[in-house]
């Protein structure tokens, strides 16, 4: 078994018109065992600004606080945020430092740009990054996740449009995965500001 | 004697000059010495009625069975060596339960009698599982199944034709021509079982009763009667 | 030009003549086993092993069944998955043999249906035969007896064959290595921890027909939801002396909100 799958995990990440949303699912496993069903795995690094972590749980929890470090220290430096293109090099930067023992993450980073424009990206666990302009998936069942957002995504929706359909693209995507599922949650980030909600999902 | 058949009576594959199997005509006559059995088809379903010859007292009547159900949907009546027809009996049992596990289907009355008549056929091959000579047995198959109620009559040359009525068995000339003159195609399930019970009268030795005979219907499904159903049909008589 | 050296070789592998080979397409399982035929190799033990490692039947399942006052129980979930990929929801885990008898399934599937409806064919055919249902104990030993005849071949299956006989309510693991114990209850699968340990906590003799079927639904709904290769929705079904009957299907994304309603 892939150590990439040890905890089960989905993530997606997707374009709208002026907004961006990211969202997880809330599984926590050891293998085939449930632990907890409330492991979020989005994380706001600002407020224009989030990422997303799939692969092990552990590395995941490490990364996490080396990107606010270094996001800290940019911060009281340049006296700004970082941007997410920007973070988005750094992350890969970061990934890529331990290239002959990596950290078993794979990234996905959502926000919106000073001019306004979204921008997502997808990373491999060595910071291979692969942007996109409609949406990226990342997590133990990519295939059912991408089906998915082929499927429903189109181009230029509104931030209640795109909460509703990055949610079913979620919901259906972890339908077919054992390891991910029990529920999610989703952020929508537009220049006025970001909300968040929970999903309820199948708990099996 | 040795002149009159000459020697093409002895082996079971060898035909005569004038093409006929002698061992296979000798089986047909070996039902000629069976009890006589009695097939009806109606569009209710099909009525099969045996006789038992009870030869002594002491003989226990329930033991002597010569209606025996294949499947849920088809039943057989036998005349001739009944230890022969267990044989077939058995082989169609497990060829209708194939059948099944297959096709998820109920076997046709009609499939199952061309298996039990590829297999009357099958003798003196010299295969260990198969037999040596013909079945000395002639069967009455009474189906229900997707075309309706079937009957089917299986001989030892492995011959199966359909009927409307038929009569195997020692009795059998006479009880077919009582059958021809007295049946019906609108006859109900219940007048079957009378016609079929008062031919078998005509034609046995012994006085009727719920011992000596055994009727069974399929309609749609096999059912073989009690005595106290046997008794109500002999009443009617 | 081929030269034929079959007749070298030992009769266990050898290839059979066109007329038999022929004969072998359209035979049937016959009532006691069927007769495969095995693969053309050298060596057929270490060949099977790697068959098995390549086809290795997925394992995600929980099954219970359990014999109380009222009869049996025989609960099941209904996933199928590929590794961790969810290949079906709705399969039908409970084998019903005949109206008297159900089995489960667990292991490999087609192993499971195949010989459990080879097992139907040999319990319609006793009874044909004597007249009277086979026994639970009779129906568990056909089907232990056949396993036992494939025993190292590969056959996966852990199954419960369960029943209503003249001796009342029985129930009987059998499984692939032809192991078969007589109980009173049993779960099976990779779920099976969980549902046992609800099963032991509610578990009395003297149970209510609806106590004990609701102890089932809830001991597979709870390994659905902490098993992730268990999941889909929640069959019951419970053997009286009238025969099986399906108590109910719950789909586990409602069932959830029913025992746990959301806030």
């Amino acid at each position: 078994m892939s150590i990439m799958s040890y905890n089960g995990s989905a993530i997606i990440a997707m374009v709208g018109k002026d907004c961006v949303a990211i969202c997880s699912d809330l599984r926590f496993g050891v293998q085939h065992q449930t632990l907890a069903t409330d492991f979020k795995k989005i994380f706001k690094i600002n407020d224009e600004c989030y990422v997303g972590l799939s692969g092990l749980g552990s590395d995941m929890q490490t990364l996490r606080q080396r990107f606010v470090f270094r996001h800290n220290l940019y911060k009281l430096r340049e006296d700004r945020n970082m941007k997410p293109s920007t973070f988005a090099n750094m992350v890969s930067a970061v990934l890529y430092e331990k290239r002959f023992g990596p950290y078993f993450c794979e990234p996905v980073i959502a926000g919106l740009e000073p001019d306004g424009t979204p921008y997502i990206t997808g990373m491999d666990l060595l910071g291979a990054m692969a942007p996109a302009s409609d949406f990226v998936v990342a997590g133990d069942n990519t295939e059912s996740l991408f089906g998915a957002c082929e499927s429903f995504w189109r181009p230029d929706m509104n931030p209640e449009e795109l909460f509703e359909t990055i949610s079913q693209c979620l919901l259906s995507g972890v339908n077919r995965d054992c390891l991910a599922g029990w529920g999610g949650v989703v952020t929508v980030i537009t220049k006025d500001g970001q909300f968040t909600r929970s999903l309820k999902g199948r708990m099996d | 004697m040795f002149l009159t058949r000459s020697e093409y009576d002895r082996g079971v594959n060898t035909f005569s000059p004038e093409g006929r199997l002698f061992q296979v005509e000798y089986a047909i006559e070996a039902i000629k010495l069976g009890s006589t059995a009695v097939g009806i088809r109606t569009s209710e379903g099909v009525v099969l009625a045996v006789e038992k010859r009870i030869t002594s007292p002491l003989l226990v009547p329930e033991s002597v069975e010569k209606v025996m159900e294949i499947d849920e949907h088809i039943g057989c009546a036998m005349s001739g060596l009944t230890a022969d027809a267990r044989t077939l009996i058995n082989h169609a049992r497990v060829e209708t339960q194939n059948h099944r596990f297959t096709y998820n289907e109920p076997m046709t009355a009609e499939s199952c009698t061309q298996s039990l008549c590829d297999l009357a056929l099958r003798f003196g091959e010299g295969d260990d599982d198969l037999p040596s000579r013909p079945f000395g047995v002639a069967l009455l198959l009474a189906g229900y199944d997707e075309s309706g109620p079937t009957l089917y009559h299986t001989d030892p040359s492995g011959t199966f034709v359909q009927y409307d009525a038929k009569a195997i068995g020692s009795g059998s000339e006479g009880a077919q021509t009582s059958l021809q003159e007295n049946f019906r195609k609108d006859m109900t399930l219940k007048e079957a079982e009378t016609l079929a019970l008062s031919t078998l009268k005509a034609v046995m030795e012994e006085k009727i009763s719920a011992t000596n005979v055994d009727i069974a219907s399929v309609a749609p499904t096999f059912h073989l009667y009690s005595v106290g159903e046997l008794e109500e049909v002999i009443g009617r008589l | 030009m081929k030269l034929d050296l079959s007749a070298l070789l030992p009769d266990s592998i050898r290839p059979k003549a066109p007329i038999d080979a022929a004969l072998d397409d359209v035979h049937l399982p016959g009532p006691t086993g069927a007769n495969f035929p095995l693969p053309d190799v050298a060596d057929v033990d270490s060949f099977e092993r790697q068959v098995v490692e390549m086809v290795k039947p997925s394992h995600g399942t929980t099954t219970l069944s359990f014999i109380f006052q009222g009869g049996v129980i025989v609960a099941v979930d209904s996933r199928a998955s590929m590794g961790p990929y969810i290949s079906s929801q709705t399969v039908k885990k409970v084998i019903e043999i005949n109206p008297y008898l159900l089995g489960t399934m667990a292991g490999g599937a087609a192993d499971c249906q195949f010989w459990q409806r080879n097992l139907g064919i040999q319990c319609r055919l006793h009874e044909l035969n004597n007249k009277e249902r086979i026994s639970v104990a009779g129906a568990s030993k056909l089907l232990a007896n056949t396993l036992f005849s494939y025993r190292g071949m590969g056959l996966s299956m852990g199954t419960m064959v369960a029943g209503w006989d003249h001796k009342g309510p029985s129930l009987y693991y059998v499984d692939s290595e032809a192991q078969r114990i007589k109980g009173e209850r049993f779960s099976v699968g990779s779920g099976s921890v969980f549902a046992m340990g609800i099963l032991d906590q509610g578990y009395r003799w003297d149970l209510s027909d609806e106590e004990a079927r609701e102890l089932g639904r809830r001991a597979i709904y709870h390994a659905t939801f902490r098993d992730a290769m268990s999941g889909g929705t929640v069959s019951v079904y419970h053997v009286t002396k009238d025969g099986w009957v399906k108590v109910s299907g719950d789909d586990v994304g409602e069932l959830h909100y029913h025992y746990y309603p959301a806030e």
